[in-house]
């Protein structure tokens, strides 16, 4: 499998296996080398703080040149993140470049789900809440948290 | 006498050479000679012709003597090219015996010979090529061209070759205790002298040093089509001949590129030709003539410090090192991969004075790539789409369009207040310029959706849209995470969706057009209403 797969990607393996990012696990997949199964840790303070969040992670063929595609797969009430879990974050988009890493990816995540930015929603409705009543966005937020992302 | 003269590497398939030998007193001799030939068999040639015994000749070429063993094939020398033979007073004859070993021996100083009459030629570039002699001479300084030579012979004995300073990224050999006009000289040597030449000098001099030399890199379009070790050369800007001497080195590529910056004296006769023009040959294929140059990839450069890819984090040579502040830099695949993929998203930059571009891919500031044949790079058909699309961005800053017919785009610069445009050059689509649907008459009617969606990069095949809205849950909900596309509804740029938001930005840099996944047309606040995600 590991057959043709860059070397850089190997070399990003290596180091996040080596040194992982403190609250991120990253395993690749068994059968496919460029498919991360990703664990989160909700940060402290935040609302999803006790939270255990999975993600997947997707190198595609062009990788680095284009961007990982990342997704949560724990349900999330969080304002940058949509329903079905994709993440609004601009390194992901636009502002990918090929000098930014797997490791940088996972730590801008962690960031966002420390720093929620409602003024750049995904998830109109969650961002809306957030706006207007950000007390109640966050009761909510740790509600999700304690249902989808503890416990299993 | 830093001469120079190599053919092209290739050439010379036969072993007979006629040389010709010009010396310190001004003497110019042919010689035929075969490669096979050591350096001291020359001498032994030579020495009847110049009166000289064979002991007291010394043979320069490439602005270092070339020992008594070593075979002319070595040399890379070209048919009609031109070796430089010195005479050697020796210590019987002077006197001097206590001066010790020859490299000692001035030679200028033997200037009981008459080589006033040579005037500042001993510094020479020369090169036989097109059957033409070409000779580039730095001039003397005023003390006179006799501390060039000592300088030149002491340098001869010196191991290693100074890598260009000014020209070359990476640490520059800065002990250049040497005379100023003796460096420039030997610099203008080193860069032009193919690695085997590098090779054989530092082989001689038993000098182990850095490896790997600095080269120019050309892209060799004919006959080679692919990068290569590129050749600098120079001539006069009016005769285009190339004896002449130049009144400074060149020192950066604005020296070389642009013309007019470094002045020169023609030597040709009836010529009055004061500036010199570079030019740059491929080392890879023997020259056909001499409009048979190469454009030089600047960008292009030997990793002498090995800086490791941005992308890849490999370290290769050549690499491609971007003009920005940090002097980012990427591998030549990796540069490739990079010019392909946003080529394919139509991510590259319409430059109104550049042309169609790309920036270094971190983004930098004023790294915009001024050469486009670095694009090249990217192989026939990708250039030729390049090349199409650039046309097409051109067309389109010009107020024109696009034909929206899958597979066509030909670039329409339509009448100002005409709605029906007819892809008349191209595949005969008649459509409407606001809506890029089949041409209609009254109303634009976005829902409608009747015209041609191309979905995908590759194939052009109509997708409903309320299908291919249907069909994304799946999608996004298995295992690995699939994108789809569609055109952008002003440009049919295909538009990668990986977001849950419906809010398209199209990816186009000069186009830009925000619309909406669900109805292809422009982003409104219905939109958001409706769908802003989903
Ligand atoms: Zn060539
Ligand atoms: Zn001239
Ligand atoms: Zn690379
Ligand atoms: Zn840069
Ligand atoms: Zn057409
Ligand atoms: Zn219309
Ligand atoms: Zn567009
Ligand atoms: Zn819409």
């Amino acid at each position: 499998m590991a057959a043709g797969l860059p070397r850089r990607i190997i070399k990003e393996t290596q180091r996040l296996m080596a040194e992982p990012v403190p609250g991120i696990s990253a395993v690749p997949d068994e059968s496919n080398a460029r498919y991360f199964h990703v664990v989160v840790a909700g940060p402290e303070g935040s609302p999803f703080e006790g939270g255990v969040f999975k993600l997947e992670l997707f190198l595609p063929e062009e990788y680095p040149m284009s961007a990982p595609k990342v997704r949560f797969m724990t349900k999330i009430y969080h304002p940058n993140i949509d329903k079905l879990g994709r993440i609004c974050l601009d390194i992901l988009k636009d502002k990918w470049s090929p000098a930014l890493q797997i490791r940088t990816v996972l730590l801008s995540i962690q960031a966002l789900l420390s720093a929620p930015n409602p003024d750049d929603p995904l998830a109109n409705d969650v961002a809306e809440l957030w706006k207007v009543n950000e007390m109640e966005a966050i009761r909510i937020a740790r509600e999700w948290t304690r249902t989808y992302a503890m416990g299993n | 006498m830093a001469l120079f003269g190599f053919g092209s590497s290739q050439a010379a398939v036969s072993n007979e050479l006629e040389v010709y030998v010009r010396t310190n007193t001004g003497e110019k001799v042919s010689v035929r000679l075969d490669q096979s030939w050591t350096v001291s068999q020359i001498k032994t040639t030579l020495a009847p012709k110049l009166q000289s015994p064979a002991d007291n000749l010394r043979i320069i070429f490439a602005g270092k003597e070339l020992p008594d063993d070593m075979v002319m094939r070595q040399c890379d020398l070209g048919n009609h090219s031109i070796l430089h033979a010195v005479r050697v007073v020796s210590k019987e004859d002077e006197g001097k015996g206590a001066a010790g070993p020859s490299e000692v021996e001035n030679v200028a100083s033997s200037s009981n010979t008459q080589e006033d009459g040579v005037g500042g030629t001993e510094v020479t570039q020369t090169e036989k090529e097109d059957g033409r002699l070409q000779e580039v001479e730095v001039p003397s300084t005023s003390s006179g061209h006799t501390d060039a030579e000592v300088d030149l012979r002491s340098k001869a004995a010196s191991p290693p070759l100074p890598e260009d300073p000014c020209l070359m990224p990476g640490p520059s050999t800065s002990n250049r205790s040497c005379g100023r006009l003796l460096c420039d000289a030997s610099t203008v040597i080193t860069i032009q002298m193919t690695e085997a030449e590098q090779k054989s000098i530092r082989d001689l001099k038993s000098y182990d040093g850095m490896g790997e030399r600095p080269h120019f890199y050309v892209y060799c379009v004919v006959p080679c089509n692919s990068v290569q070790v590129g050749k600098l050369r120079v001539r006069c800007a009016s005769c285009k001949q190339g004896a002449l001497t130049l009144h400074r080195d060149p020192c950066n590529w604005e020296d070389v590129l642009q013309p007019g910056k470094i002045n020169a004296t023609c030597e040709t006769p009836d010529c009055s030709g004061t500036q010199a023009e570079f030019f740059f040959k491929c080392r890879g294929h023997e020259t056909s003539g001499e409009d048979d140059t190469s454009v030089a990839l600047y960008l292009v450069r030997a990793n002498l410090p090995a800086v490791p890819c941005l992308a890849c984090t490999d370290v290769s040579s050549p690499v491609v090192v971007f003009e920005c502040a940090d002097a980012h830099v990427m591998c030549l695949d990796c540069f490739v991969t990079y010019c392909v993929s946003r080529l394919n998203e139509r991510q590259f930059i319409q430059d109104e004075r550049l042309g169609y571009t790309l920036s270094c891919p971190i983004g930098c500031q004023d790294s915009l790539i001024r050469e486009v044949h670095h694009f090249k790079l990217m192989g026939d058909n990708n250039y030729e789409r390049y090349q199409r699309w650039g046309t097409e961005e051109a067309v389109l800053a010009a107020g024109g369009v696009l034909c929206p017919y899958p597979g066509c785009g030909q670039g329409i610069i339509p009448d100002q207040d005409c709605r029906r445009v007819a892809c008349l050059n191209g595949c005969g689509y008649v459509f409407c310029r606001l809506c890029l649907q089949g041409y209609h008459i009254g109303e634009c009617n976005p829902e409608d959706g009747n015209g041609p969606n191309v979905i995908g990069n590759s194939g052009s095949f109509a997708v409903d849209p309320s299908r291919a809205a249907g069909s994304r849950w799946d999608e996004a909900t298995s295992l690995a995470i699939r994108v789809t596309t569609k055109p952008c509804p002003k440009c049919r740029t295909p538009t990668e969706r990986d977001g849950g938001c419906m809010h398209m930005v199209c990816t186009r840099a000069s186009c830009g057009f925000h619309w909406c996944w669900v109805c292809q047309t422009e982003w409104t606040r219905e939109c958001m209403a409706a769908h802003w995600f989903g």
